[in-house]
């Protein structure tokens, strides 16, 4: 069976910031053949998350740590949540290898 | 169904010209037609600012751009969206994207009712003389005919 890795924006509000950085990121996951279920979210529901990836703005890296996340899932912070370039060179091998 | 950028953002949403010396009054100017229109409350004004405070801000997407944005909770009636123009830009304290100049203010009801809205938003921020071109409109329906991605 095949699995497709989730991955999980997580923003303030988990609807506007962290949508805007799940359309850039579908499009780069499509130029790069990587297939993957995305997901956004508020910052608040980050504990809870059953997820393989969780992509956030370094702003939010201070509240993200304070939760205890599973240690499989691999976290991304982005400078830039809508700049393709970074989501690029971090992303992509976070996703790399997670799909089955 | 998901209504596009020009349709969330009507004409009485453009506020052109305005003027902030902080950017929590930048996002006041920007929500005044939501206010206006009733489409969201006082509250979320204050929840749009909160955000910023507590996160940073994350909510300067681009080079001049912010959008601000809250989590409804029953203080946002309708999906819309606002934008206020300041020429003489705000600093938000995001130095690579600083000074900001279009601020635009995002009510959302739901997850979806604003999926399309925003993917135009994502295409015209990225390029610079798009927002170029909204920042100097000089009419609503100018601003408006600049919010139509030309790259879709």
């Amino acid at each position: 069976m095949a699995q497709i890795p989730t991955i999980y924006f997580i923003c303030g509000a988990g609807l506007g910031s962290s949508l805007a950085c799940q359309m850039e990121a579908e499009e780069v996951l499509a130029s790069h053949k990587v297939r993957a279920k995305l997901e956004h979210e508020s910052v608040s529901s980050v504990a809870g998350l059953k997820t393989d990836v969780i992509v956030s703005a370094e702003s939010f890296r201070p509240q993200i740590e304070k939760y205890e996340i599973d240690p499989s899932v691999t976290i991304v912070y982005l400078h830039n949540i809508v700049d393709k370039n970074e989501i690029t060179e971090k992303l992509v091998p976070a996703i790399a290898g997670r799909e089955v | 169904m998901s209504a596009s950028l020009s349709q969330l953002v009507t004409d009485d949403h453009v506020v052109l010209g305005a003027s902030a010396d902080t950017w929590q009054e930048a996002i006041r100017q920007a929500a005044l037609p939501l206010l206006r229109s009733q489409a969201v409350t006082e509250e979320y004004v204050g929840r749009m600012i909160d955000v910023v405070d507590q996160f940073g801000p994350y909510i300067v997407l681009a080079p001049g751009v912010a959008l601000a944005h809250a989590q409804p909770d029953g203080s946002v009636s309708r999906t819309s969206m606002s934008a206020a123009t300041l020429p003489r830009g705000v600093d938000f304290g995001k130095s690579e994207h600083d000074p900001v100049r279009l601020v635009f203010c995002l009510a959302a009801q739901d997850s979806t009712s604003h999926l399309e809205a925003l993917k135009a938003f994502v295409q015209i921020i990225r390029a610079p003389e798009s927002v170029e071109r909204l920042i100097a409109a000089a009419s609503p329906q100018e601003f408006s005919s600049g919010l139509v991605p030309t790259d879709a």
